[in-house]
């Protein structure tokens, strides 16, 4: 199951990429790739065995002793994180590759073929138990993100990609060092065997962890993000949003956490800090962006703070707080939505009046009362409107920070105010009053093709509302 | 009862769904009824459970159900949040009022809002609100009381701003909006403890442990009694803060009806009856909320007599007659607070309507200045529009004499301050209630009114008139529900069990009752004779000129909040954005500058800083690495 996954996107890629073929035949192919991949992750939701710990395992040698004895597996498996993480991205990549071809971009077949070559990637590391194929992953998905930002995009894109290869390789480059001490020291590259061993290194978990904020991204790693963002391609920047922005997260739970648990909670107030001063200080920066982009790509970056936050909250010897990690599990999934559909939806925007500068905008939902409404639940999910899942994901971390610290919680709850202040301000400035430069009567209202893309991610968000207990008693 | 309950609470939402799902492939007045038979239906369910709860012994009027787990895991640990309601006493009364004056004022909008090109949508969004305060009114454990709370301030947010082509509306909004997620995390801190200290948020839980847990008067006691009052004074526009509520008046009037009259802005008053033990536990609190209704009933009701929109007097009236709300219930007579409630959801309702008629017939003129004399040729709506101001003055129904009566009986220092502020308060709203009357609906017609007065047929279609009727009818018959003085007493029995009653020593106290109708009655006649020479009325405002200046700036709230938060706010946003921002950036930047650098001085060959030579070389060494892995592997 988990190896059909990788497999899949991966083949797909060397198809759509590398062979001659004409756009439609590249994206026809491109197109049945991704949904047959939400096939298989639906299928493995449908056959997951709650409670039942990581299942769909494969493990077999890969390289036999590699560094220090340690042999390299091929050994991938899915616990609930991993799954619900696969199955964002498999959303995420089919919502991008429809808009990728919707769009038309240039070279097709190979923009394609790389946003497939990135799903691979992340399912190979969402699913791996071994600290090689991980790192494997992690660096392809690099690869493959900085062609897709540095050959598409905007205006200055060479110039934020040269930002954002700089912060990766800074960070990843560390963590392989780790890894290769981990692997000399304990004699393996599995995960679990290595977690069992629960080591105390301050430098190799440093390592670790600095690859994950960065990519997260934590306060004050984010200088790379706010370039990033704006020169990438609609769908680039939803993916960066609402996926890769998760890599990071779920490297920290599965991976910087559990091999140094003494290490990790004995530095946990250096992560709840920061975690705390992002979340409120990016809050009040978004409030203040003069774009679209702007706007979500902080309140983007005060979520993932909030969810480092989650995941810090942790007991001695390095145990997760069982409502914060909850909540930060699960709202990884819903800030990975949420984000998607923001994006795309400003991508939307962009393709109607070329521009998100909020100062051209105004007025979208006057006469289109499609866009009025969608775009109305983004933002309303994107300020965790209470009765929300978003609601429920904060909520929980919340409740995790505040038994650690009730300042912790009380502060960090004033998030929640600033993100309704910095939304409804986003909201306001695409939708309400009259008619912005760049909007007239001519502006077309939402066509069928663009609802066949945001519209399942709302209902998504909608049904994960009804009833958060389907994926919170799955992830946890 | 269980499935009637829940019918009753998801009618609405299905009605959201249905109104969203058919867009324009339903006809807009299909759709206006279809929202309102939804509404009465909603109602009856409602009724068909107060009756079954009527049959039932008076100690086991309290039920629980649990449609299904709504969050947590299976992990013993983690939060459990129940789709839980429970129905008693105070829930039910709620549920009646919620729906049945909701059932009506919707179907009043059918008139109001005709023609409106976002008909559909209006209608929609008053479903939503039902279907938020139901579950305010419903809930059976604090998440999903603060669900339903910011689902309420949801709906009125996207009401208030209903006509977001303008500034204003949009404005209000959001500041509705995010003054009510101030007190929205007042009570999320609150649930944050609860968890803490008791792994649960369900109120039985809560409620029974509660003495254990917090000793009377201890600091977590306090703490979470003043973080509920927080989300109760945003809900309700008490002080501090209520500077919203007046601005709300932007939206269409029907929703300033029902959202900010008769149910959501009184759901703080039932946040307190509900927790009424959490209120007892912390005595110095609940001390707070009696203070704070009292200012707040004084502060409004002097803004009120300067007022010249015929919302916005009605706003300020509903600010104060909340602040007696919050009175009684800060003396710990729940009983009286609610039924308050109850009276005022009818009688403001009905002033609201009222006052929507006469703008509707007036062009959407709102200035009581360009009115006048109206009741010559609206002499029902000025029939209907007298049987609220009695009941807004406090003649009858009498709900007003019982908080009094209540505080007198019931405590010390917080009683004697109810007392005497309420009674003041009285003769304020003798004052601004008649002025009102008098400016709209007697003397000189305006040349304004004159020139724009329509009242085509009759004076409002019937699904508008009917409505204000019923309202009315309403607005006395709940009078004698509890008259006191030993005669009837049904809606303190009724509640006493899930809400406290101040048992009264004696029969109702007729001097306190004779004080409240003399105050009132002499302020409503004074204003009356005044008004009928305006050289009397300017000398009056000059005596008052100091007193007159500040309630027109409105105790200059709004400048204090404009200086001590928006402007800090924004003005760290602005240095985060233009310091932090540009040091993080730009060390980031110097950080790449000086790689590539140091990279192309090592290297020659990678000099040429453009970045896809840089990513072939990238991919190309990690394609080197894959083949040494490969040659490695044995697959």
């Amino acid at each position: 199951m988990t190896v059909a996954l990788i497999a899949l996107p991966l083949a797909c890629a060397a198809l759509v990429g590398f062979l001659p073929l004409g756009r439609r035949v590249a994206a026809g192919l491109g197109l049945a790739a991704v949904l047959a991949e939400l096939v298989l992750a639906a299928v493995a939701i449908v056959n997951f065995n709650v409670g039942g710990g990581s299942q769909f395992v494969t493990d077999r040698v890969w390289i036999p002793n590699l560094i220090g004895g340690a042999d390299v597996h091929f050994h991938v498996a899915m616990d609930g994180l991993s799954m619900f993480m696969v199955a964002l991205t498999a959303v995420g990549v089919a919502s991008a590759v429809w808009t990728a071809i919707r769009a038309g971009r240039d070279r097709l077949g190979l923009y394609l073929g790389l946003l497939l070559l990135l799903e691979a990637s992340l399912v190979t590391l969402f699913t791996a138990r071994d600290l090689v194929l991980f790192y494997t992953g992690w660096e392809v998905m690099m690869i493959a993100l900085f062609v897709l930002m540095g050959v598409w995009g905007g205006e200055r894109r060479r110039f934020a990609t040269l930002q954002f290869i700089i912060y990766s390789l800074a960070g990843s480059l560390l963590m392989l060092v780790a890894i290769a001490g981990l692997a000399v020291e304990g004699h393996s590259f599995d995960l679990g065997v290595l977690a069992a061993q629960g080591r105390d290194s301050w430098w190799m978990f440093g390592a670790f962890a600095l690859a994950f904020c960065i990519k997260a991204p934590m306060f004050p790693l984010h200088g790379w993000l706010p370039d990033a963002y704006r020169q990438s391609t609609p769908e680039v920047t939803a993916l960066l949003s609402g996926v890769i922005s998760k890599a990071g997260a779920y490297g920290l739970i599965r991976f910087a956490v559990p091999l140094f648990p003494a290490t990790a909670y004995h530095w946990r107030w250096l992560f709840l800090g920061l975690g705390l001063a992002g979340l409120l200080y990016a809050s009040l920066v978004a409030f203040r962006q003069p774009d679209a982009r702007g706007v979500v790509a902080y309140s983007s970056v005060g979520q993932m703070n909030l969810i480092i936050i989650g995941i810090f909250v942790l007991a001695p010897g390095g145990v997760f707080s069982d409502n914060g990690l909850t909540g930060a599990t699960f709202q990884m999934v819903n800030h990975g939505v949420v984000s998607l559909a923001a994006f795309l939806l400003i991508g939307l925007v962009e393709l109607r009046t070329g521009t998100d500068a909020l100062k051209s905008l105004g007025g979208l939902a006057n006469r289109r009362p499609v866009a009025s409404t969608v775009f109305l639940l983004a933002a309303l999910f994107a300020l965790a409107v209470p009765g929300s899942s978003v609601f429920i994901s904060e909520l929980y971390i919340l409740i995790g920070a505040f038994g650690e610290q009730p300042l912790l919680g009380a502060a960090a709850s004033l998030g929640i105010v600033l993100a309704a202040m910095y939304m409804l301000r986003w909201y306001s400035a695409i939708a309400h009053e009259g008619d912005g430069e760049r909007i007239d009567a001519a502006t077309p209202d939402l066509r069928r093709s663009e609802l066949a893309v945001v519209v399942p991610l709302l209902l998504i968000l909608l049904v994960l509302s009804a009833w958060p207990f389907g994926v919170m008693e799955r992830i946890g | 009862m269980e499935t009637l309950s829940w019918v009753c609470l998801f009618l609405p939402l299905a009605g959201v769904v249905v109104l969203a799902l058919a867009g324009n492939r339903i006809g807009r007045e299909p759709a206006s009824w279809l929202a309102t038979a939804i509404a009465f239906a909603s109602f009856i369910c409602g009724a068909a459970v107060f009756f079954s709860i009527l049959g039932e012994g008076e100690s086991a009027r309290s039920h629980v159900y649990t449609l299904y787990t709504w969050a947590g895991a299976h992990n013993v640990h983690v939060l459990r949040v129940p789709l839980s309601i429970q129905i008693d006493q105070l829930s039910v009364v709620e549920m009646l009022v919620v729906s049945g004056v909701g059932a009506l004022i919707v179907m009043y909008s059918i008139g109001y809002m005709h023609g409106d090109p976002k008909q559909r949508r209006f209608f929609a969004y008053m479903n939503l609100f039902l279907f938020s305060m139901l579950l305010v009114v419903m809930a059976g454990n604090f998440v999903l009381l603060l669900a339903g709370w910011g689902l309420v301030g949801l709906s009125s947010y996207l009401l208030i701003g209903f006509w977001h082509e303008q500034e204003a509306p949009v404005a209000a909004a959001k500041k509705a909006f995010v003054m009510n997620a101030i007190g929205d995390v007042g009570i999320a801190i609150a649930i944050f403890l609860m968890v803490r200290d008791f792994g649960t948020t369900d109120y039985h839980e809560v409620f029974t442990r509660a003495h254990d847990v917090w000793p009377k008067g201890s600091a977590n006691a306090n703490w979470v009694a003043l973080l509920l009052l927080a989300g109760a004074v945003a809900k309700s526009a008490q002080i501090p803060l209520h500077t919203w509520l007046p601005d709300a008046m932007e939206g269409p009037t029907p929703v300033s009806a029902l959202i900010h009259a008769a149910t959501m802005v009184t759901a703080g008053v039932y946040l307190i009856a509900r927790c009424h033990v959490l209120f007892a536990n912390a005595p110095n609190v609940r001390t707070l909320v009696a203070v704070i209704g009292v200012a707040t009933l004084l502060m409004a009701g002097v803004i009120a007599l300067v007022q010249t929109d015929i919302k916005r007097i009605i706003a300020y009236s509903t600010m104060s007659q909340i602040g007696y709300m919050f009175a009684a219930v800060g003396v710990a007579d729940d009983s009286a607070g609610m039924f308050h409630l109850l009276t005022h959801a009818f009688f403001k309702a009905l002033l609201f309507l009222g006052a929507g008629i006469v703008i509707h017939a007036l062009a959407n003129e709102q200035d009581v200045r360009r009115m006048g004399g109206l009741s010559k040729v609206m002499p029902r709506t000025t029939m209907l529009m007298w049987v609220g101001t009695i009941a807004l003055i406090g003649f009858w129904p009498m709900s007003k004499d019982e908080i009094l009566e209540g505080a007198l009986h019931g405590g010390g220092t917080a009683g004697w301050i109810v007392y005497v502020g309420g009674l003041v308060g009285a003769a304020f709203t003798g004052i601004y209630a008649t002025r009102l009357m008098r400016l709209v609906f007697y003397g000189e017609m305006s040349g304004y009114a004159k020139e724009h007065l329509h009242t085509g047929h009759g004076e409002a279609p019937w699904t508008m008139f009917l409505p204000v009727a019923a309202l009315a009818a309403g607005a006395v018959l709940v009078g004698f529900l509890s008259v006191g003085f030993g005669i009837t007493n049904f809606f303190g029995d009724f509640l006493a069990q899930s809400a406290p009653t101040i048992e009264a020593t004696v029969p109702q106290d007729i001097l306190t009752t004779a004080l409240a109708w003399g105050l009132g009655g002499a302020g409503a006649l004074y204003v009356w004779r005044l008004y009928d020479d305006p050289a009397r009325v300017a000398a009056v405002r000059s005596r008052f000129q100091t007193m007159a200046t500040i309630a027109e700036a409105k105790f200059g709230w709004d400048e204090l909040y404009y200086n001590i938060g928006y402007r800090p706010a924004v003005w760290l946003a602005v240095t985060f954005d233009s310091i932090g921002e540009r040091w993080i950036i730009g060390g980031s930047l110097w950080l790449a500058r000086t790689t590539v650098a140091t990279v192309a001085r090592a290297t020659a060959l990678a000099q040429s800083g453009i970045v896809r030579q840089y990513v072939t070389v990238l991919a190309g060494g990690a394609a080197l690495v894959a083949v040494f892995f490969l040659g490695k592997a044995n697959l």
